[in-house]
């Protein structure tokens, strides 16, 4: 049984293990999604200036260096053994650490994909799919939000749908993210001439025309994060 | 495995799809009340923004819609002293029935709600009375209009009754900012149009503020005598009694200000002086008080006394030159008389002397005329008696009774064409005109050339110029001429002697009439000119719109 996203969640997923490996990606990824918060900071927070009170940057990474500590201070016993329940910790972890509504916002988001994770044997492109799905569904319902009102929803709507047409055309995982950190960035920078519906920006109306959203911003280097490995590539 | 089809394993299989069905209900509630809980810190965000109320209010109703589902949400609030209800914000779509702008109370609001199928909570605020009682008052009404889904659930209406108590506080806060910021507004307007210097200090004598009126007085800007020490500001001159690094400047017992903040009592106007920045001290009247409410400190209300003090000078010297002007007459009228009485004259000298003494009348009648009109200036009781007339027949007229005076000097006439009427006081421009001519008669002697004329200024305005090749006036005397009393310096340096009220009742006249007074800039001698408004003539109003 898996989060389908409807209006009301059918239910937590069973627990089930979806591999070793995935676990260590996921721990990866974090850390990786971390560092690259932390080195676009103070761009975060310069366009959280204009639409709402600029903090979103140091929100996020303060949020994410604490989630990291967390993990880290675990004792081994204590650890997740399966990605889905660690990706329920790091949502866990957002929703306390990261201040703002962008804190329970990618809270929800993880927590709905790591319910779902835990349900599945196969981590691949499908997989990874039904994931996003199921994390933007979440983060549409917690925030009320749809693509369009400028917001984290703008970048990780068009990332689930492009992981889904890769995963439906049979391609690998790593094309997959790819394909969607390009669609995230165009959904990031769409965000730009939108009217704010949600959230601060809200009371600005028309003047919040012409800003980039800082949180289509950071939900575009989250999912970049998962696109790369953090390795050189060795020229072929 | 379990076979439902046994008894006991029936029953646990019973009992787990149960437990399935609770688990799945607690997860489903806690999915709502983090729902809840979110949208409740969204709208807490909004209301901590500090926006003036209607924005502020437009974005809380589209965060309520949003969440409610709302098709349309409209607040209205009462005013935060009693009056009627005012529709303050709607957001959506417009509904099909009509929204009232205003409502007399809460509950009107709330039936008519209810009467056009909307939902709402009624905003109250608590008051905090005395003895921990708390008074709850309905300032306010949030209306919602349910979308065509259908009316609110009972999360909705949850919602709703969690927020409605900080929705009230909030709004009826924005209000009272935005009074607030408007009273700050006139408060501030009112500080900077006073006339007199207002200086306020803190409870250490530094100046917390300057108006306008203090900065032109003392020679400071504002931002520079904030945080100074009241004695450099207001160059007391009394000794400072406080060492150095002492925090408190107390010019020993004599200050004002110490005095206002030892004893928490005002001081009406005290006579005083400050030494603005520069050498010469300034007289002033100056009233300390003790701030009411907040901070410990004094204001003072410091009046330049320079200007009466002038003003007294003025009436002085007014005294004094009416005294003479006087007492001339009055001893001519004596001395003639006395002749007349005593000595035996021939009928060609006695008429002479009855001459003199007319002729001395004449000055005085002129003069107490003249202190006559100026009283009753102050009083606002001169009469003006207006009606359209021709000023050129005016002029022409008076122009021959001047030639016609024995003595008077020539006055040369330049009248243009088709001057209009007026709508004037003939008497009253009759004495415009003898004043401006009589001035220069008597600063220009005897072999003075006068010249009067007149001419259309606009379509609106006539102008009449009296010049002369006279001692002429000081420029920087050109507006001093026409305040009362005040006579040129050249003038005062001369033997001649005079009220210093005829030129001020020239141009209060001519104001009288909607008209004006200056003095041209002249090479040489006196040109005075005055304007006054033209009847207007239907016909040539048509004109020139026709020619526009």
């Amino acid at each position: 049984m898996s989060i389908r996203g409807s209006e009301v969640a059918d239910g937590p997923p069973q627990a089930a293990t979806a591999g070793s490996a995935s676990l260590q990606s996921i721990d990866r990824y974090i850390r990786r999604a971390s560092v690259l918060i932390a080195r676009h900071e103070a761009l975060l927070d310069r366009l959280d200036v204009a639409l709402g009170d600029g903090d979103h940057g140091s929100n996020m990474g303060i949020g994410l260096r604490t989630v990291i500590r967390t993990l880290d201070e675990t004792p081994p016993a204590a650890r997740p053994t399966d990605a889905g329940t660690l990706l329920r910790q790091i949502g866990h972890g957002l929703v306390s650490s990261v201040g703002g509504a962008s804190g329970p916002l990618y809270g929800t988001a993880f927590i709905e994909a790591g319910f779902y994770l835990a349900d599945v044997a196969r981590f691949d492109t499908a997989t990874v799919a039904e994931a996003f799905e199921v994390a933007a569904r979440a983060l549409a319902r917690r925030g009320r939000c749809s693509v369009g009102d400028k917001t984290i929803l703008d970048a990780l709507d068009p990332a689930a749908r492009a992981i889904r047409e890769a995963a439906d055309r049979g391609e690998p995982l790593s094309v997959a993210m790819r394909l969607a950190t390009g669609a995230a960035a165009r959904g990031m920078r769409a965000t730009t001439p939108l009217v704010a519906r949600r959230g601060l920006a809200l009371r600005l109306g028309e003047r919040s025309r012409g800003h980039r959203d800082p949180g289509a911003t950071s939900c575009f280097l989250l999912v970049l994060a998962m696109a790369s490995d953090g390795r050189a590539r060795r020229p072929t | 495995m379990i076979d439902p089809s046994t008894g006991r394993d029936g029953e646990l299989a019973a009992r787990v799809a149960s437990l399935e069905r609770e688990r799945r209900q607690v997860y489903e509630d806690a999915q709502r009340e983090a729902d809840t809980v979110f949208a409740q810190y969204q709208l807490s965000q909004l209301l901590a923004s500090g926006d003036a109320l209607e924005p502020l209010a437009a974005a809380v109703l589209a965060e309520i819609a949003r969440a409610t589902g709302a098709a349309t949400s409209a607040l209205w609030l009462g005013p935060p002293t009693t009056g009627p209800l005012r529709l303050v914000a709607l957001a959506g779509p417009p509904p099909p029935d009509t929204l009232p702008d205003t409502f007399d109370a809460v509950p009107s609001v709330a039936a008519w709600a209810e009467a056009h199928g909307w939902s709402g909570v009624t905003l109250e605020e608590t008051r905090d009375l005395a003895d921990h009682v708390i008074e709850r008052a309905a300032i306010g009404f949030l209306g919602i209009r349910p979308s065509e889904h259908g009316a609110l659930d009972g999360g909705h209406a949850r919602y709703l009754a969690l927020i409605r108590r900080e929705l009230a506080i909030t709004f009826r806060a924005a209000q009272l900012r935005s009074s607030l910021a408007r009273e700050r507004a006139t408060l501030a307007a009112i500080l900077e149009g006073a006339s007199d210097a207002i200086v306020a200090v803190d409870a250490d004598l530094r100046v917390v503020q300057v108006n306008a009126a203090a900065s032109r007085l003392l020679r400071i800007d504002a931002a520079a005598a904030s945080g100074a020490a009241c004695r450099d500001v207001l160059g007391c001159q009394l000794p400072a009694t406080g060492g150095p690094g002492e925090e408190r400047l107390r010019c020993g017992d004599a200050c004002p200000f110490g005095e206002v903040l030892a004893t928490g009592r005002a001081i009406a106007a005290r006579e005083q002086t400050v030494r603005a920045r520069g050498p010469a001290t300034v007289p002033v009247a100056a009233s300390y008080a003790p701030t009411v409410g907040g901070a410990v400190g004094a204001v003072a209300v410091i009046r330049d006394l320079r200007p009466s003090l002038a003003l007294d000078q003025m009436k002085s010297s007014f005294v004094a030159a009416v005294s003479h002007e006087l007492r001339t007459p009055l001893a001519l009228i004596s001395g003639y008389t006395q002749s007349l009485l005593h000595l035996d004259l021939d009928e060609q000298t006695a008429r002479r002397h009855l001459e003199q003494i007319e002729d001395a009348v004449a000055r005085l009648t002129e003069l107490v005329d003249q202190i006559l009109d100026t009283s009753q200036l102050e009083s606002d009781r001169l009469a003006i008696h207006r009606s359209p007339m021709a000023l050129q027949t005016l002029i022409r007229s008076f122009v021959e009774e001047q030639r016609a005076l024995q003595g008077a000097p020539p006055i040369a006439l330049v009248l243009a064409d088709g001057l209009p009427s007026i709508d004037g006081d003939p008497a009253r421009i009759r004495q415009v005109l003898a004043n401006l001519v009589a001035n220069s008669t008597k600063y220009a002697g005897p072999g003075a050339r006068i010249t009067l004329s007149a001419r259309r200024l606009d379509a609106h305005t006539v102008v009449v110029t009296v010049a002369d090749d006279g001692i002429g006036i000081d420029p920087a005397e050109r507006d001093q001429v026409f305040e009362r009393f005040y006579r040129g310096r050249s003038v005062r340096e001369s033997p001649i002697r005079g009220s210093g009220l005829g030129l001020y009742l020239c141009r209060r006249l001519l104001e009288a009439h909607g008209g004006w007074i200056r003095i041209d800039a002249t090479v040489r001698g006196t040109s005075i000119s005055f304007g006054l408004p033209v009847v207007e003539d239907p016909d040539d109003a048509l004109q020139e719109e026709s020619r526009a």
